[in-house]
């Protein structure tokens, strides 16, 4: 692949982060209340516990795996009209292995979402809620291998995405104080900067890429208990995918479980 | 719930996510093993009973699994203990099993603000930024080398020369430097002597490289007292540089001991490209020359003692002094005071 030069590479950038932060503006457009009796808007607050794997070609073709908690801040409002989320989660490992070989793991996720409502349809003579709309993501994935090296220098590979992609959200309340949730996220375009060995290749550090070059996803299913009117915790299963083929080949995968508390304003 | 706990049992991370295609391992060793045997300069120097690695890293290999052979290349390598070696990993990230103690020793004895101190203006900093220059009020040069890779100095150091010639001596910081070309090396020395300045001696498999006298480079030549700055860090070019500059008239060299790094390479013939690549496509890092000092030790390990030698105190950093600097800047004084030369 032709190098990209520098300018253009600092103009997608500019371009891409612009559009994004463009989309976010729309926050100001926070118009009255409308609350939908079943969408946990507010405040979130909640931790994960995930088994991780990966194959990071950049580091080995080795897999590592291991377990990660993760933590995550959210904020949802419902408007009259569309659903606003904002969620921020940040997970860390110092437990991924390959057999004796350890790496630490980090990552960051900044989650914004639109979700608007479509027709209820009619489930087992309940309601089941649809909600779908774009999303603009920022994915942040650092891995640094633990060697006992006698040196100062040292080896990581990372890779930032800022996306652009879609979410959708499933609700289908069995109670007045129980629902099944379920929802699915997923990368469209994305701007992704990655390290690359900028002595020996001539490979950008930054590229646009399509989902087939950068599957950043998830799928949750949760299962939410309304404890008061306001308060209302969740436990449930999430997979999380990142797969990334235009530079070394990058793949993780999480199984998590999740639980959060929500307390709606 | 139990649809949870049987889909985190399940791992659907591990239906996406599949293991290693296959181990080169052993390919791997055996070839570090045999490059090291077949080039590397100094293992009778340094003593290394190379045929006994083998038989201890071949069974360590046997015993690794998946990325644990990375902790055990990084040992085997380690043995050389040479500031040069290193494994390059796929995605081009370098490991250097070894350092110096020296290196480590004086890393953080070196302060670019307080050298800034010894200034009224601001230090200049050439286009490609591997060099800062400036001129202390009582007119002393100063030039601080960074890097000797890439063609830097070839095209700029002229340039900082005609700036900084007409000051009453100059000091030529060296410290905190890591490698480059032998061509860089010629075009900073070439401004100190009116005479051509013969190189120190190459050995490239074994075989005396003859090299070119350095000749002198118009328009700048600089007969005034010059101070070379270095320490555990000067390493490998850097090292070539200051022992040249150290053998010429006006030239003394301050500081503590360089770091010693003295193996090269050449891309010619290609068996003395020091980067080997490796069948899992790792690549290791393996010198396959050398350099003499002029007295005929190898650079490697001794590195260059100054002929003054004072170290840097870490509590007189945090105070603003840096006693190298300010030891060439006296001497420089003294050696200047009166129109003396």
């Amino acid at each position: 692949m032709k190098k990209l030069p520098k300018s253009r590479s600092k103009l997608i950038v500019i371009l891409f982060g612009t559009f994004i932060l463009t989309s976010a503006t729309m926050l100001r457009g926070q118009d009255e209340l409308f609350e939908t009796p079943c969408f946990p808007s507010g405040i979130f607050a909640g931790s994960s516990f995930s088994g991780l794997a990966l194959k990071d070609q950049y580091i080995s073709p080795e897999k590592y795996r291991g377990p990660l908690w993760s933590y995550n801040l959210g904020w949802a409002r419902d408007h009259s009209k569309y659903i606003y989320r904002l969620n921020f989660e940040y997970g860390f490992s110092e437990q991924v292995k390959n057999n004796n070989a350890r790496s630490q793991v980090t990552l960051v996720a900044l989650r914004q979402g639109f979700l608007y409502p479509l027709k209820a349809h009619k489930l087992f003579n309940k309601e089941l809620f649809i909600y779908l709309g774009p999303s603009a993501d920022f994915y942040y994935y650092q891995n640094d291998p633990v060697l006992a090296i006698h040196g100062f220098e040292y080896v990581h590979s990372i890779l930032t995405m800022f996306s652009l992609g879609f979410n959708a959200e499933l609700i289908y309340p069995i109670t007045n104080r129980y629902q099944l949730e379920s929802a699915v996220s997923l990368s469209i375009l994305s701007l992704g900067i990655r390290s690359v060995d900028d002595e020996e290749s001539d490979e950008s550090m930054a590229k646009l890429l399509p989902v087939f070059e950068a599957l950043n996803g998830s799928f949750d299913l949760r299962n939410r208990f309304y404890i008061l009117r306001k308060l209302s915790v969740s436990l449930g299963y999430r997979f999380q995918i990142t797969n990334i083929n235009a530079w070394d080949p990058l793949i993780h995968a999480r199984d998590e479980i999740t639980f959060d508390l929500n307390f709606k304003i | 719930m139990a649809l949870i706990i049987v889909a985190v049992l399940a791992g659907c991370r591990d239906i996406y996510v599949k293991p290693a295609d296959s181990e080169m391992h052993l390919a791997d060793f055996e070839a570090t093993w045999n490059r090291v045997n077949a080039l590397y300069p100094f293992l009778e120097m340094k003593g290394i009973d190379w045929d006994a690695m083998y038989g201890v890293y071949k069974q360590r290999t046997m015993d690794a699994h998946g990325d644990e052979f990375l902790q055990v290349m990084c040992d085997l390598l380690g043995e050389l203990k040479d500031g040069h070696t290193y494994l390059q990993l796929n995605g081009g990230d370098r490991i250097y099993p070894w350092y110096p103690d020296r290196e480590q020793k004086d890393r953080h004895l070196y302060n670019p603000f307080v050298v800034r101190g010894y200034f009224d203006m601001e230090l200049l900093v050439n286009d490609s930024r591997s060099a800062e220059y400036g001129i202390t009020a009582d007119n002393i040069g100063y030039v601080f080398l960074s890097n000797f890779h890439e063609g830097y100095y070839q095209s700029e150091f002229a340039g900082i020369m005609s700036y900084l010639q007409n000051t009453r001596g100059l000091v030529i910081d060296i410290r905190q430097k890591r490698g480059g070309s032998l061509q860089n090396v010629q075009a900073v020395v070439a401004h100190f002597s009116e005479t051509p300045i013969a190189m120190p001696k190459l050995i490239i498999l074994d075989e005396d490289i003859p090299l070119e006298p350095v000749q002198p480079r118009s328009p700048v030549y600089f007969p005034k007292p010059v101070m070379v700055l270095v320490n555990g860090s000067t390493f490998s070019a850097g090292e070539v540089c200051t022992e040249i500059l150290k053998q010429l008239p006006y030239v003394t060299v301050i500081g503590d001991t360089t770091g010693g790094g003295g193996v090269v390479s050449s891309g010619d013939p290609p068996d003395a490209r020091a980067e080997y690549k490796l069948p899992s496509g790792n690549k290791i890092y393996i010198g396959t020359g050398y350099f003499e000092k002029y007295d005929g030790e190898p650079f490697e390990w001794s590195g260059i003692v100054p002929d003054v030698i004072i170290q840097n105190k870490p509590e007189e950093l945090e105070q603003g002094i840096d006693r190298q600097l300010s030891l060439a800047m006296e001497t420089i004084r003294f050696l200047t005071k009166n129109g003396k030369k």
